[in-house]
């Protein structure tokens, strides 16, 4: 058999979660880039160039996971990991401020409504919300920033420490790579 | 005495690279600080261009408000349809609402929200009154016939679709859902071929999970012209297809691995 191996990108800005998302899920030790921060970005460490981990599915299948930094400035890393996707998943951090900036820099910069690689966006410390309103507030500007860019993507909340979470999340990147079938009313002839 | 006021405008388009959604959500957040600040409740409506501004708090804040908009050249042709004394809010925090067309939830929102202004409307302008029509023309567009009001949904001899995925806060995404919105998004499906698919080991899965969705209106149902037989579903197996056969097969085991040992690697 020929080996099979997929990517998974995982795209977010500084404390989405990407690294523990790896973490949680990789079945070889994640290699990571950390850095000790400059600034107070309310963790120590913060990611500065990818994180790698890998599931090996059985002995010739894989699935790479790739943590990349969201922001703009490291889209050389962006680069060297979009090609033949399976999939793209944009952590997105709930915040007061209700920036959602760096999704549209990402979604211009991977343009997966072009390329049909399934986008799925996990949404991460939701619990920080207030209320549902709150929340619903939040997913209205996301909803927004993805409509700009012609794209139709689950919106999930992810707790990245959580191993079901995680794995929910692959769950449904599975699904959306199911090839299309013709459902609709329509008699056709098919192979 | 507080005070409501709506005001329509519409939205001077971005430049410098900037995109329509990063224009109206700093629009938006600059009026959500100085709003909290200022104790003023109510709603930033956004149809298209058109921006529908509704205020509620006290009178002299209100003003500094208006005097605030008038000048931002974010934003034109800015207009009170609105100005009135009120006993209470209706509004509890200052909120967002990014108008869908073919959003039933929207449509309902809008209803609600011209019977909140209809009684002190004053449209003076042509433009004012072609930008509120066009705005809530939205709540008068006909449902598509479906099914009768008081019963459940009719799903048998219906073509299915989804128009956007069911947000976190009305249905969490779940094994059961995962299976069938992805064959319902921007998708026209027959019910009678969905079923034929065998999703699910029991029978009225498959009818519970499309109530799930009909139920937070993420679910579009139209009646089937003709009703066709159902039929297993055949398709060409291509090289490419088969390989994200054998890894979709690799991967669903690994996860159920996974979960027998409770997500542990180990």
């Amino acid at each position: 058999m020929t080996g099979i191996y997929q990517k998974l990108a995982i795209v977010g800005e500084v404390g989405a979660g990407k690294t523990q998302l790896i973490h949680t899920i990789s079945e070889i030790s994640p290699f990571m880039t950390e850095a000790k921060s400059s600034v107070d970005i309310g963790k120590e460490f913060t990611t500065v160039g990818i994180d790698y981990g890998r599931l090996a599915l059985t002995p010739d299948i894989a699935l790479g996971l790739y943590g990349l930094p969201g922001q703009k400035r490291f889209s050389l890393l962006w680069d060297m990991v979009n090609t033949e996707l399976w999939g793209l998943l944009l952590l997105v951090k709930y915040n007061d401020e209700l920036n959602v900036k760096s999704i549209a820099e990402i979604l211009e910069h991977f343009r997966p409504a072009e390329t049909g690689v399934p986008v799925v966006v996990g949404l991460s410390h939701a619990d920080l919300a207030e209320d549902d309103e709150q929340l619903n507030l939040f997913l209205d500007i996301l909803q927004f920033a993805l409509d700009e860019f012609s794209l139709t993507a689950p919106v999930v909340c992810v707790d990245t420490r959580d191993a079901e979470s995680s794995l929910g999340l692959l769950q449904l990147f599975d699904a959306l790579n199911q090839p299309d079938l013709d459902l609709s009313q329509e008699e056709h002839n098919v192979v | 005495m507080a005070k409501r006021i709506a005001c329509l405008s519409t939205l001077v388009p971005p430049d410098g690279g900037k995109s329509y959604s990063e224009q109206v959500f700093e629009i938006f957040d600059a009026a959500r600080r100085y709003n909290k600040e200022h104790a003023i409740v109510g709603v930033f409506i956004v149809y298209q261009d058109t921006l529908l501004n509704i205020f509620e708090g006290a009178g002299n804040e209100l003003a500094q408000v208006i005097y605030r908009s008038n000048r931002d050249p974010r934003i034109q042709q800015f207009s009170v349809i609105v100005n009135q004394d009120i006993s209470e809010t209706k509004f509890t925090r200052w909120n967002l609402k990014l108008i869908h067309d073919n959003c039933e939830a929207h449509r309902d929102y809008l209803t609600k929200v011209h019977r909140l202004l209809e009684q002190k409307l004053k449209l003076g302008s042509p433009l004012d009154r072609l930008r509120y029509e066009k705005l809530m023309s939205l709540q008068r567009e006909e449902k598509p016939p479906v099914m009768n009001d008081s019963a459940a949904p009719v799903f048998t001899n219906s073509l299915l679709s989804m128009k956007s995925w069911p947000r976190p806060t009305a249905l969490r995404m779940d094994a059961g859902l995962m299976k069938i919105c992805p064959l319902l998004i921007h998708k026209t499906v027959a019910y009678d071929r969905l079923k034929g698919l065998n999703l699910f080991s029991q029978n009225d899965e498959l009818d519970r999970r499309l109530l799930q969705l009909h139920n937070v209106n993420a679910l579009q149902i139209t009646p089937q012209a003709q009703a066709t037989p159902a039929r297993p579903i055949q398709t060409a197996v291509r090289p490419a297809a088969k390989n994200q056969h054998s890894f979709s097969q690799a991967l669903r085991h690994f996860i159920a691995q996974r979960r027998a040992k409770g997500g542990s690697k180990s």
